[in-house]
């Protein structure tokens, strides 16, 4: 028979236990919350050969696994330092590496490495990978000549990638439009804002369409304004100083808004308008 | 064959009430439940990741039960001497390699149906419950079906050389370990031979190549059993391929047990 | 001819480099209708001699003939039931699933097998228990399963290693009078053990081993002549082998 004594003993062991318990969990949490596991991303620096080895028939699932971790790193930061960005794109290789055929993978390199990694080239050499397996796919082909033309300023390389991509059944017909207009070197910015266009209507995340958005806002503004500058030295004979004289000699009503800062940039010795101060 | 037939239902009748299998598909069944989840972390190609998940669930059910249960109840005969009870009567070595063999074909069997099942139903609910999410390319159930029966015949294979280990090796551990290694060099062997030969990755000496070449032919090729691939992403799947692929497992399998015979045969088993 | 028949068996084993001989050249024959014990302390090379005979272990030299076949033939094994010292089985079963798995392998017709299954049964005083699952039965109910997997099929030699290892005085009563009930239908009984008791109560001839040499075999009477006791006997022939 358990005496009263011994059960208020009991009693009073267990209820410390328990608090001891709960609030250690509490504080761990708290701890760790603070410690925010993603501060930085981390992958074990194996070469994809190894890790292809490694996995066996789990490679699909593995790949799954390294895009997942990439892209909960990549969501919702804005500033991400220059080797995170390294270790997000050895992920991104990883995970094509396993496997080639995944979209996603294809999707997110085109849309983090080229636009916020400034990787270019890997970004063209991964989407080379997509667009060798993917056959049936014109989109990987699509990104790769986009990426020449708008990056890379490469556009024969770029009208070579969409004559290839233009092929492929099921591909839209803009496509082709695109790498002809390119051949013919026609303006740039009316290509580039065609080439956003086609990317936008087709993206499938918020954040890159508000991103293209503003690109497609950015670039159609320098479109308004270079072709300003060239109405007015049609009509005056010489380069107006500054983006203020369009305005005031009445070639148009108001300076487009840039959503990339205060003004558009003009530089007047050769009359061209940029948007920021990176080329 | 009378014998070998009822020595196939002993041994099925002993696996299917073990309480391993039953924890097998318990895991399982939680893990296609979780394909719900899973899939809805991902933005694109949703159901590629859906069928990934489900027939890796599938894949390592099936090599749980080879470990766990198979190796399990051939060792427990075995080293336990259960065997006796079957070769003291008239009973050849030979019929008791079938029967026994037979038993853990017929237990895989009915896993498979069952996990498959419940993966096709899992396949199902993600596409109710999940948002926007597509069918892999060119989906298809007979390619699903042809998935899974390549699947089975790769546990199968796997579970003709866990079988071998199992007689000719005195602990159960042992066991466990050759298998687990064949199974993993059989799944890598193609690639790293490939990696090899492609040269960008190491300069491999020709007498390696050679070496590892010779030994494929000993470890079964067993990445090209599986179809995943195919399946998640609708490549074509040439049937003259799969035909060929259907006779290796089977002929592998078969050359696997008359191995073992031979050595049982020779064997002082209590 | 005689049901069984030991020809110059030997066997050694090997443990690790050492080759250590387990039988030594025995020579045995067991007649038609008798209750034959087979003694020695333990270690002594009794289970290996029975797995040789029923082909578990092959031999180095000599051959066992199993009413004129020989041991390692298929057909030998359809005459005898033979129940190891420790019986284990395929537990997930029930006593009825093993026991018809048990007579339909050695021959019983589908058709008879239920019948032989609950008379086998009851003489082993298992009947309620039919239907449970064997991992639930207690070690003397596990023997007397094993048992009657001896027994199922009504074979013409039964060979017993340990039979009495582990039973309470009822078990080892209902073992003796299935033993004896067996000698009556006029079958061979062929059974080691190391309990004299038992020996002596049940045995017509006996052949004791020591380090797999056979030491003495012959009637009990013979046996124990100069000794009195058949302990005695027995201690007397083991020490003066130079155990």
């Amino acid at each position: 028979m358990l005496k009263v004594g011994n059960i208020a003993v009991y009693l009073l062991l267990s209820g410390f236990l328990m608090a001891a318990y709960v609030t250690s969990a509490v504080n761990i949490d708290r701890f760790r919350d603070e410690m925010s596991p993603g501060e930085t991303v981390s992958t074990l620096i194996i070469a994809p050969e190894a890790l292809e080895i490694a996995s066996g028939e789990f490679r699909q699932v593995l790949a799954d696994y390294l895009l997942l971790k990439a892209c909960a790193f990549l969501g919702g930061r804005n500033k991400i330092k220059g080797p995170d960005m390294k270790v997000v794109a050895a992920l991104f290789e990883q995970s094509l590496h396993l496997d080639p055929y995944f979209f996603q993978t294809c999707y997110y390199v085109q849309a983090f490495l080229t636009w916020r990694g400034a990787m270019v080239e890997k970004a063209i050499d991964l989407l080379k990978i997509s667009r060798k397996h993917r056959y049936w796919d014109w989109q990987p082909g699509y990104y790769i000549g986009f990426d020449y033309f708008y990056f890379l300023k490469d556009n024969n390389k770029a009208a070579k990638q969409l004559m290839e991509t233009a092929e492929i059944p099921g591909a839209p017909p803009i496509i082709s439009s695109l790498a002809a207009r390119m051949a013919h070197k026609s303006g740039q910015t009316e290509l580039a804002i065609a080439f956003l266009q086609t990317m936008y209507d087709r993206a499938k995340d918020e954040s890159t369409r508000t991103f293209l958005q503003d690109r497609i806002k950015a670039h159609t503004g320098i479109l308004v304004l270079e072709k300003a500058v060239r109405l007015f030295r049609l009509k005056y004979g010489y380069i107006p100083g500054s983006l203020d004289d369009l305005v005031s000699k009445g070639i148009i009503l108001e300076l487009p808004e840039n959503p990339y800062g205060d003004r558009y940039i003009y530089e007047p010795e050769t009359g061209r308008v940029f948007f920021d101060r990176i080329r | 064959m009378h014998n070998i037939w009822l020595l196939t239902k002993v041994t099925f009748k002993q696996g299917i009430k073990s309480r391993i299998l039953a924890g097998i598909a318990f895991l399982s069944a939680l893990l296609f439940a979780s394909n719900i989840a899973i899939t809805n972390l991902f933005a694109i190609e949703m159901g590629k990741v859906m069928v990934d998940i489900g027939f890796s669930v599938l894949s390592l059910a099936g090599l749980s039960i080879i470990f766990f249960l198979g190796i399990g109840l051939v060792s427990h005969d075995i080293h336990n001497r259960t065997v006796c009870m079957v070769i003291s009567r008239p009973f050849t070595r030979w019929q008791y390699i079938l029967g026994k063999y037979g038993g853990l074909t017929l237990i895989l069997l009915t896993a498979t149906v069952i996990l498959g099942a419940l993966a096709i139903l899992s396949f199902f609910v993600c596409s109710l419950l999940v948002p926007g999410l597509e069918l892999p390319r060119d989906f298809s159930w007979p390619a699903i079906l042809v998935t899974i029966s390549f699947n089975f015949l790769s546990l199968l294979v796997v579970m003709s050389f866990a079988f071998f280990f199992t007689i000719i090796s005195s602990s159960i551990y042992l066991a466990m370990l050759f298998t687990f290694c064949t199974y993993f060099i059989g799944h890598c062997l193609e690639t790293i031979v490939k990696i090899l030969q492609g040269g960008h990755f190491v300069d491999a000496s020709p007498s390696l190549v050679f070496f590892l070449k010779t030994i494929s032919w000993i470890f079964p090729n067993l990445s090209a059993f599986d179809l995943k691939a195919s399946m998640a992403y609708g490549l074509p799947l040439d049937p003259v391929y799969l035909g060929w692929t259907a006779v290796y497992g089977c002929s592998y399998s078969v050359l696997m047990m008359i191995f073992t015979f031979i050595v049982f045969r020779r064997r002082d088993i209590c | 001819m005689s049901e069984i028949v030991f020809d110059h068996v030997t066997k050694s084993f090997k443990y690790g480099l050492k080759q250590q001989t387990v039988l030594q050249d025995l020579c045995l024959e067991i007649e038609k209708g008798e209750i034959f014990g087979f003694l020695g302390p333990n270690g002594a090379g009794k289970s290996t001699a029975i797995n040789v005979a029923l082909d578990f272990i092959r031999p180095d030299e000599g051959r066992v003939f199993i009413k004129g076949l020989p041991g390692n033939s298929v057909g030998s094994r359809g005459h005898v039931g033979y129940m190891p010292e420790h019986p284990q089985f395929y537990e997930q079963l029930s006593a009825r699933e093993l026991l018809c798995f048990g007579g339909l392998v050695s021959g019983i017709n589908r058709s008879e097998i239920n019948e032989h299954i609950e008379i086998i049964l009851e003489k082993l005083e298992l009947l309620p228990f039919m239907n449970r699952p064997v991992r639930t039965f207690s070690k003397g109910m596990k023997q007397r399963i094993g048992m009657g997997l001896a027994m199922i099929h009504d074979p013409d030699i039964l060979i017993l290693d340990e039979p009495m290892s582990g039973l309470d005085p009822l078990g080892r009563r209902l073992v003796t009078r299935l033993i004896l009930d067996f000698k009556e239908r006029g079958k061979t009984v062929f059974f080691s053990s190391h309990i004299l008791n038992d020996v002596e109560t049940l045995c017509d001839r006996i052949a004791i081993l020591d380090k797999g040499k056979r030491l003495f075999y012959g009637n009990i009477e013979e046996f124990c002549r100069d000794s009195g006791s058949m302990e005695e006997a027995f201690v007397e022939r083991i020490t003066n082998s130079g155990h």
